[in-house]
């Protein structure tokens, strides 16, 4: 049976659009990026703990590495 | 990063440090706009090394953008067509094992497609699976212990649900939590710790994050 882990990693003040999210292998690092209706995007990645997050730059949104 | 406006517009932004943002403003201008469905967007590095974003436009019309840091971006529409009124969300992923680009397209009636191909090609339209209706969202990608894809979706009641298959077999429907209150959903894969991740906004401003091995064991 899968063991299925749920929790709140992180809390946006602003009013939430959309969330992309994607892992980077070179790192191991997790990525989620948060779209806000001010137009700001917001960052938290991780490697073992969510980090606070940090405001990146200016709607839907999709996230990759490349 | 891609974001995509309702103008039509995509942009994009790429970093190796939040503090480091790079935008590229806009990088494409879609034949469309107005709201839009929603966006799929991968990376197929072993493919043709382009990036690939996908956009359910205002048009009802699945507009394929491809471009690379070389090469100037391109759009093309996929052949299949949706009533945009029908769809609940899209999402997509690249599959390494037999570099497949697919656009999953989660109708709110319940029905889940998968767009695909794999060359220069045209596109096939395969139907993933029902569920129950009215679903509200989705997300999907490909998890590289097992190579099975996870559609991903969200009931409007709240139940999540991993969808499993890879093009040789069907593992199924595993229900995964219930949250109230979502406003987007997206799933990944960590190589690292060999877990599949799906992130959930809520309105309240949580971001939750369900996490599970492989299916199964």
């Amino acid at each position: 049976m899968t063991n299925i882990q749920h929790h709140v990693i992180s809390h946006i003040s602003d009013r939430i659009y959309g969330v992309a999210g994607y892992y980077s292998d070179n790192d191991s690092t997790q990525h989620v990026v948060v779209a806000t209706y001010d137009g700001s995007l917001y960052e938290i990645h991780w490697n073992s703990t969510p980090l606070q997050p940090l405001r990146s730059g200016s709607g839907n949104s999709a996230g990759f590495t490349a | 990063m891609i974001v995509a406006t309702e103008d039509g517009r995509l942009h994009e932004l790429y970093f190796t440090t939040p503090q480091q943002v790079h935008p590229r403003s806009p990088l494409f201008q879609l034949p469309t706009t107005g709201p839009h469905i929603g966006m799929a967007g991968f990376y197929a590095p072993a493919g043709n090394g382009l990036r690939h974003a996908t956009v359910g436009g205002a048009d009802s019309i699945l507009h394929e953008v491809v471009w690379s840091a070389q090469i100037t971006p391109t759009v093309r529409n996929l052949a299949t067509q949706f009533n945009l009124p029908d769809v609940a969300a899209i999402a997509g992923f690249y599959a390494q094992d037999n570099q497949s680009r697919d656009v999953i397209v989660a109708m709110q009636g319940g029905s889940v497609f998968d767009v695909h191909y794999s060359g220069a090609g045209g596109s096939t339209t395969d139907l993933v699976t029902t569920l129950s209706p009215p679903l509200v969202n989705v997300a999907a990608f490909v998890s590289t212990d097992s190579w099975y894809r996870h559609v991903i979706v969200l009931h409007s009641s709240g139940q999540l649900y991993d969808y499993s298959y890879t093009p040789q077999q069907v593992f199924g429907l595993t229900p995964l939590v219930s949250i109230a209150n979502v406003v987007d959903i997206v799933g990944y894969y960590s190589a690292y710790d060999q877990m599949r991740h799906v992130i959930l906004a809520t309105h309240d401003g949580n971001i939750h994050e369900v996490y599970y091995g492989q299916l199964g064991r």
